[in-house]
């Protein structure tokens, strides 16, 4: 047993005082009796309610109770309007931890906050601590304040996460698992198991739930594989990726790269691949091509190297040492009014980015002033001096508590103190903007005796080197081409080879996640969990015999190790048989399906929550003597530790006769199921 | 102590209601997508890169939407003062009354930059891309 419930109670606030009803779930079997029309539905319902479930019987935003939980309740001839309602459910977890769940209708807090009390639902007071939580919002199931987070904690469940039609992973959510332990009356005997909230888009939702309320491990064998699916496409994207960079630089480059299929796996060994140039017409191997050009090189005609003429001064090479500190030091000057320029122009970015969030500043504060003068009419100004949700004093902003150290200012002062700060950027910007006019002005005048420096040590220099020492510009230019062509071949092959070293590295990685792929056990369920829902089927089997099953053999019936539904001969009762079984006996194999589930799920893996709520299970007809078999199996899961709640309208005299005294915990509803609170 | 309009309580349940009422399809909204619109009227970058962000020119991973609880807080307070109303548990209308606060600020000419921004992105954040762009999925 995961969980168990307490106390239910309802309540509803009308003109005409308190109407509400109590009910007091036990260990065991707790079956509610009342007429027809009586309100034996709202109260189970408000079990999902409480628990912020109803996302499981559809997408729609009604709330799953009755008017007289919502709106409005009858009373005698007099229909009272309902004022405030909530619903108490008290709920005990495996830790022996007692926790009211509390959720209103109707009332100051919004029907998706959730309030846990700590401790019995007689223990809530002044003194009781509690927490609110969100439910029914995006995030209720991972946030830190997310009721159905709180909830799976609480329970102890870890739930999976599980893929999305959307291509995301989500945890596998709550609403998934109720209906495997709370069968409502409307839908829920409709078909088998057809109330899975598939809206919520979880891929194979509903599977994934019986899987895991039967705690089977094919659970973590899925998601081994999908992690492993996962690196694969990994890999594959990193290859195509390094494929493209590839091609960039081939293309940049004017080189051929050949033996790299496009598409992982590379069964060709790294030798197979060639990085292949253009040369005299044809594609020739990239070190080939190096190598001649390299040879090349070699033979071009040398570079005369001036030389100094032999009778330059003393002087001359003094003075173009001098010459040439003097352009050092210019150049040194240039780089930082270069420097301070640059300084300059960011602060005026910056103090123009300052003015234009205070100029917005103030025009929101004089908008606030123009409407100020409205308040009075508005009823807007005036009013905000309170909060109306906790009536505590509400500052004129809204800062943490402890940030306000000292008073804040009202609308004039801080329109006076923008204005004041608007002026002193402002004066600020001038400033540096006349700072960087003077700046450009050292600036010009810097270039402008770097020119004249330079060009006095050209002339010096050409004064002082021989006429017939000039180089021959052809060759010149083929030795720089040659080189460059070189550089250029030696560095596209280290890059290319460096992206080839990569795509080995990806290939290697991919092929050992493939063996790892392979290395899983084939099919999906391991030795355990056939073992597991072997027991479940032999289970179930043994049920349905006892509840006279008729429309086939019970040892034909088996659980799907597919879709863990029942079956005969591969057909499943949720769709091939769904015609040819009689209605009764759908119902029967409901029956003997969820005490099955319950029974194996309740072991110390499984993660069934121990407990199986049924609302009007007597339907189509079943005869009563298959009906007094169903309380006496639910009677025997009961006791050991499991609870059951079944709603039923047969009479309190036909139910102790089919129960032995002190057999389960009868409630029976007199009167409607909200009555005046004395 | 200074204190920005933003931070300003009347000034945050102004843009709560002029969200709702100039930007939202029949006045109404879900709490997430308010959340998002008023936060991205909290200044003029975050209203210029919104707008980029809408328009395509700005990467969605480059803007990166926070939860402001001050928001979050003002729309309560909203409620409270019957300025906005929680339909069904899901989506926040604008009442009669924060309807009156709507046309006395446009009466009065006030809230013009952020008028403006509301009307011109009405048409392109819509629900759909308000989830899309908080679970940060890609919405071009």
């Amino acid at each position: 047993m995961k969980i168990q419930f307490g106390d239910l109670h309802l309540l509803a606030e009308t003109p005409r005082g308190q109407f509400g009803r109590l009910i007091e779930f036990r260990p065991g079997l707790n079956v509610i009796a009342a007429p027809n029309t009586s309100g034996k539905t709202l109260c189970l319902m408000a079990i999902p309610f409480a628990l912020g479930l109803e996302g499981s019987f559809g997408s729609g935003t009604k709330l799953p109770l009755t008017q007289a939980m919502t709106t409005e309740l009858k009373h005698g001839e007099e229909t009272l309007s309902v004022t405030g309602a909530s619903v108490f459910l008290e709920v005990k977890n495996r830790g022996g931890d007692w926790r009211t769940i509390e959720r209103q209708t109707v009332g100051q807090r919004d029907a998706n906050i959730i309030r846990v009390w700590h401790g019995r639902r007689e223990e809530i007071g002044p003194d009781c601590e509690f927490l609110d939580y969100h439910v029914r919002l995006s995030g209720s199931a991972v946030n830190e304040r997310g009721f159905h987070r709180w909830l799976a904690e609480f329970v102890g469940w870890d739930q999976p996460t599980v893929p999305t039609y959307d291509g995301d992973e989500r945890p596998l959510y709550l609403e998934y698992l109720l209906p495997l332990w709370f069968i409502e009356q409307k839908k829920g005997w409709a078909g088998f198991l057809s109330q899975f909230p598939n809206y919520l888009r979880l891929k194979q939702g509903g599977q994934r739930a019986i899987e895991f309320i039967l705690g089977l491990k094919t659970f973590e064998l899925e998601r081994q594989k999908a992690a492993l699916e996962a690196r694969l496409r990994g890999e594959k994207d990193a290859w195509r990726q390094t494929i493209a960079e590839i091609r960039a630089q081939s293309r940049a480059a004017s080189v051929l790269v050949e033996g790299v299929p496009e598409e992982l796996p590379w069964k060709e060994a790294k030798d197979e691949v060639t990085i292949k140039a253009r040369e005299d017409g044809s594609w020739r191997g990239i070190s080939e091509v190096l190598s001649l050009v390299e040879e090349r090189l070699a033979t071009v005609v040398p570079i005369p190297v001036p030389k100094p003429v032999d009778d330059a001064s003393n002087d001359q090479e003094k003075e173009l040492s001098r010459l040439r500190q003097a352009l050092a030091k210019l150049e040194v000057q240039a780089q930082e009014i270069s420097r301070e320029a640059g300084e300059e122009t960011s602060e005026q970015e910056h103090l123009q980015r300052r003015l234009s969030s205070l100029e917005t500043d103030l025009r929101r504060h004089q908008d606030l002033i123009k409407l100020q003068a409205r308040g009075a009419t508005i009823g807007l100004v005036h009013e905000v001096q309170d909060c109306p949700i906790c009536h505590r004093h509400l500052p004129e902003a809204i800062i943490v508590e402890g940030e306000a150290d000292s008073p804040m200012m009202t609308l004039e002062e801080n329109i006076k103190f923008v204005q004041s700060q608007i002026k002193g950027f402002e004066q600020m910007l001038a400033a540096s903007q006349s700072r960087n006019k003077s700046l450009h002005r050292d600036s010009k005048d810097v270039a402008e005796r770097s020119t004249q420096v330079r060009l006095s040590i050209r002339i010096l220099k050409e004064a002082m080197l021989q006429p017939s020492s000039i180089p021959d510009a052809t060759a010149m230019r083929n030795a720089i081409e040659l080189e460059a062509r070189a550089a250029s071949l030696r560095r596209t092959r280290k890059d290319v080879e460096s992206l080839l070293s990569q795509l080995q590295g990806i290939n290697d990685r991919y092929a050992k996640t493939v063996a790892e792929m392979k290395a899983l056990p084939a099919g999906t369920l391991t030795p355990e969990d056939q073992h597991v829902l072997q027991s479940m089927q032999t289970r179930m089997r043994e049920l349905l015999r006892r509840f006279s099953f008729e429309t086939a053999d019970a040892n034909a019936v088996a659980i799907s190790t597919e879709t863990y539904r029942p079956e005969v001969d591969g057909l499943s009762f949720s769709f091939d048989l769904a015609r040819e079984a009689s209605a009764s006996d759908m119902i029967r194999l409901v029956w003997a399906y969820l005490l099955a589930l319950m029974e194996t799920g309740a072991r110390a893996e499984g993660n069934h929550p121990g407990v199986l709520v049924m609302d009007a299970p007597q339907q189509q007809e079943v005869v009563d003597e298959d009906y007094t078999q169903l309380l006496r199996e639910a009677r025997a899961l009961g006791q050991h530790g499991g609870q059951v709640v079944v709603a039923t309208s047969q009479t309190e005299a036909h139910l102790q006769a089919w129960l032995p005294s002190g057999a389960g915990n009868l409630l029976t509803l007199d009167g409607k199921a909200l009555r005046p609170m004395t | 102590m200074d204190v920005t309009p933003d931070l300003r309580t009347n000034w945050l349940l102004c843009a709560v209601c002029l969200a709702l009422g100039l930007s939202s399809w029949g006045k109404k909204s879900s709490h997430p997508r308010l959340l998002v619109l008023v936060w991205s009227l909290l200044t003029q970058t975050t209203m210029s890169q919104f707008k980029a962000l809408l328009d395509g020119s700005l990467h969605w991973a480059r803007f990166p939407i926070r939860y402001d609880p001050t928001i979050a807080r003002t729309i309560d307070i909203a409620a409270g003062l019957g300025l906005v109303q929680w339909k069904g548990g899901e989506r926040i209308v604008l009442t009669e009354r924060g309807g009156a606060l709507v046309d006395a600020i446009q009466a009065d000419g006030a809230f013009q930059e952020e008028r403006d921004f509301l009307a011109s992105i009405k048409s392109s954040f819509g629900e759909q891309r308000s989830a899309d762009l908080i679970a940060r999925r890609p919405i071009l």
